[in-house]
């Protein structure tokens, strides 16, 4: 079924509050799910790991030492936006961080991090894991569209995990390395006019998908009571 | 995009930083309490009035494509709307409704009216299309080339009667008009991706209505028209030799009436870089006519007169609520002291005249008193003020900054959130109320905590409390040179509330600042501040959870649109009962 960008955030923003996500966290996923729909990476499916659960992800976090902090358990959503503040932060200081997150509840919506943060004039890669393989994306930090590098099916040894690298010192080496002959990578001018384009023609979204988010939603509204329709809102028509 | 002209400091008075150079603001401590924005006015820069003025003056024509009504005036309308070479257009249906259906609430299922603003020239298809959904409203799904969705029932006293006096060749006694400015009401005009129409951020690239709200205004703007237009069909269907048009004065006073509940609210606690931008508009407006250095007699005489009409306008406006018709009242008693503050000026023409004038209404009437004044103030100098336009696309995301360190995060909660530190947290009534959305239509409602369910569910519009919490939890934060992105990491409940926080340390006029929670809370001050914005008038609350307004009241007609149009409409009156039509 055809939607709106801004109906579907409002629809996943509710199904992730009723299903006990706080405020931030629900804001950051439903944000990061329809920007990923809207360019193709299935964001709503994305959300169906999270619909429900509660926050099972570790990190570590480290600079140029390359000596991680101990892993910390996540109190919320680390894998979406977090993970990048927290390697902003590192790199402030150091010239890269580095996070890695373990136990990523919905991987792939690092990509929206990416462009959330790869917009604000830094450097930004990153990699994670999930059943397909290993995807790489990068962001120059000039661009408002990341790139997707495309993925690895042959490494699938981080099961759900992220590395988020942030460099101001380009000089400094990745992380990680990235293979050479990757599949299905995506421009970051393919991935604007992706969006672009739904914001022109609506966006494509599975309605078994949708109902379940419904399902979800119902969980932050109140049923209706006497007092509710006759004191909680507006009055009848007096006529005028 | 975002205008971002001023930032506060650290008194918390905002300044210019560019543009206008060093002009003082009035402090946010003062224009976002909410009672001063539950006594705003409309003012030249609200949404209404920037809309027709650029319909005016960059050639907007707007014309009826196709007209399919019945003798009863049910069927459908369409209008072509074309401007900069776009072309959109308004698709009406009217339907017949049983009195029993008719309800201005969310929870509604059937209207008199219900239209779609939509990009083009529909063909036959999406004609179909749109009558197998638009009718439906919230039921319905639309398609990203719709851009407004909107419904309006008939003020079924007014409609009937101004349909029957001009079937029987006459015109409506005026003074119906007075209590009642419109035929039709408007229960909901929704626009940004709701339903499946089209997202905001496509209508950047449109010169037509990349203006915030101005599509949404557009479509309420032909839906005047047509009030007008189906009163004379009806009317003309009656009595084909004897009917006659409405007389053009009364064209012109006759508005959009609009039904507003809570769901205002919430709005403008969720988007603060808007309020921000909305307020600061006008405080900017007022700061630069306050430095005007000479004013001439013309000018002082100007201000009188709409001094007089502003009373007039005041003195016309039926209300039953108790607060809104005292504080009417207050207003009405008070204005002669600013005429007299006025022709003292302009006997002793002071060099910054509105600046001597604005310290004595500071010093000697109400602040519902000073809201008709700013209004005024504002209206005297087009060339000053017309350049600022609240409505420009604003970047409302909010982001976390992640470098920054906890103990600055804590000296920014403390200067910027004193109006919420400041009340005490064991107050008994300080979370008195708690706001929902219902299951019934997602209908957003109010609830008191201790005598109602669903307070676990309560919409996070809590921003006293919620800062209240995040001040607490940093003043036990021992590390105040951790990063912001290692705090929010360990505190998740914050998250939200600090980027919030923090996105707005430059934005003064972006946080409502009372407790939304308290018992003495009264939600109609927030719509009427967003309906000011838009340019309603006739603020007449039938409660303290929902307000009725009228939009487009005095503003020029359809066929008044030309370069040469006077834009002189604030505070409509009456007309008096001289107009007897063509």
């Amino acid at each position: 079924m055809k939607m709106a960008m801004n109906e579907l955030v409002s629809l996943s923003r509710a199904a992730l509050e009723g299903s006990g996500w706080a405020q931030g966290d629900y804001e950051d996923a439903a944000d990061a799910a329809v920007w990923l729909q809207a360019v193709g990476f299935d964001g709503i499916g994305a959300l169906s790991s999270l619909l429900g659960a509660t926050p099972v992800e570790l990190y570590a976090v480290h600079g140029r030492t390359g000596i991680a902090d101990p892993a910390r358990h996540a109190a919320g959503l680390v894998g979406c936006l977090a993970a990048f503040e927290l390697a902003w932060a590192q790199a402030t200081q150091d010239g890269i961080g580095i996070v890695r997150v373990t136990n990523a509840m919905a991987p792939r919506l690092a990509l929206f991090g990416l462009r959330t943060m790869g917009a604000r004039a830094r450097r930004f890669d990153i990699a994670w894991n999930d059943a397909k393989g290993r995807h790489f994306a990068t962001a120059s930090g000039c661009d408002v569209f990341p790139v997707y590098l495309g993925y690895d099916e042959r490494d699938t040894g981080d099961r759900e995990g992220i590395v988020v690298c942030c460099r101001t010192d380009e000089d400094l080496p990745l992380p990680y390395d990235v293979a050479t002959d990757l599949r299905d990578g995506v421009s970051s001018a393919e991935l604007e006019a992706r969006y672009d384009d739904t914001l022109w023609c609506g966006l494509e979204a599975d309605e078994t998908q949708i109902a379940r988010l419904g399902q979800w939603k119902t969980r932050v509204l109140v049923e209706a009571t006497a007092a509710s329709r006759e004191h909680g809102a507006g009055g009848q028509d007096d006529g005028f | 995009m975002e205008v971002d002209v001023f930032h506060n400091d650290t008194d918390n008075m905002a300044s210019a930083a560019t543009g206008d150079t060093a002009l003082a603001m009035r402090s946010a401590d003062v224009t976002n309490r909410t009672e001063r924005l539950g006594a705003m006015h409309g003012t030249r820069l609200s949404f209404v009035r920037s809309l027709v003025r650029r319909m005016a003056s960059d050639n907007w024509r707007i014309r009826i494509a196709q007209m399919e009504l019945d003798d009863d005036g049910y069927g459908l309308c369409v209008y072509s709307i074309e401007a900069y070479g776009e072309r959109y257009s308004q698709v009406i249906f009217s339907q017949y409704l049983d009195a029993a259906d008719r309800t201005d609430r969310v929870i509604a299922q059937k209207w008199d009216i219900t239209s779609a603003l939509v990009c083009g020239v529909p063909g036959q298809e999406d004609i179909e299309r749109l009558r197998a959904n638009v009718p439906l409203q919230e039921a319905g799904r639309l398609h990203a080339n719709d851009l407004v969705l909107c419904r309006a029932n008939k003020s079924v006293r007014n409609f009937d009667y101004v349909a029957t006096c001009l079937a029987e060749g006459r015109q409506p006694d005026p003074g119906v008009f007075e209590r009642v400015g419109y035929l039709i009401r408007t229960t909901a005009v929704y626009g940004n991706g709701k339903f499946g129409i089209a997202d905001y951020p496509r209508l950047i690239d449109s010169r037509a209505f990349r203006s915030g709200f101005s599509a949404q205004m557009c479509a309420v703007y032909v839906l005047r028209d047509f009030s007008v237009r189906l009163a004379e069909h009806i009317a003309a269907r009656r009595n084909p030799r004897a009917a006659v048009k409405l007389a053009r004065s009364y064209r012109r006073y006759l508005g959009v009436g609009n039904a507003t509940g809570l769901g205002m609210a919430p709005f403008l606690v969720r988007h603060p870089a808007l309020l921000d931008q909305w307020v600061r508009g006008r405080e900017t407006a007022l700061a630069r006519v306050l430095d005007v250095g000479q004013a001439d007699p013309a000018i002082f005489a100007r201000a009188g007169s709409l001094l007089a009409r502003a009373a007039r306008h005041i003195a016309q406006v039926h209300t039953d609520h108790p607060r809104e018709a005292a504080r009417n009242a207050q207003i009405l008693a008070e204005l002669p002291r600013v005429v007299q503050a006025l022709q003292d000026g302009a006997a002793r023409r002071p060099a910054y005249p509105w600046r001597a004038l604005w310290a004595r209404a500071e010093a000697q009437v109400s602040g519902a008193t000073q809201e008709v004044l700013l209004a005024i103030l504002i209206e005297l100098y087009p060339d000053c003020v017309d350049s600022i336009d609240c409505g420009v696309p604003v970047d409302d995301v909010q982001r976390v900054d992640p470098d920054m360190r906890v103990s600055e995060l804590s000296q920014i909660v403390e200067r910027d959130y004193g109006w919420a530190l400041a009340q005490p947290a064991a107050r008994r009534d300080d979370e008195h109320f708690f706001w929902y959305r219902s299951a019934e239509k997602e209908e957003p409602r109010l609830g008191i905590r201790a005598q109602e369910p669903g307070a676990k569910r309560e919409m996070p519009l809590d921003i006293a409390r919620q800062v209240r919490r995040l001040h607490e939890t940093l003043s036990r934060h021992s590390d105040g040179g951790n990063s912001v992105a290692v705090f929010v990491c360990a505190h998740p409940e914050h998250r939200a509330i600090v980027r919030r926080v923090q996105t707005l340390a430059g934005r003064a006029y972006g946080e409502i600042r009372e407790n939304l929670l308290a018992r003495d809370t009264l939600p109609i001050d927030l719509m009427r501040a967003k309906l000011a914005m838009f340019g309603a008038s006739k603020f007449d609350p039938k409660s303290n959870l929902w307000v009725r307004v009228t939009l487009f009241q005095g503003a020029p007609l359809i066929d008044d649109l030309a370069a040469d149009m006077k834009d002189d409409w604030i505070f409509p009156c009456a007309p008096d009962g001289n107009d007897k039509g063509n």
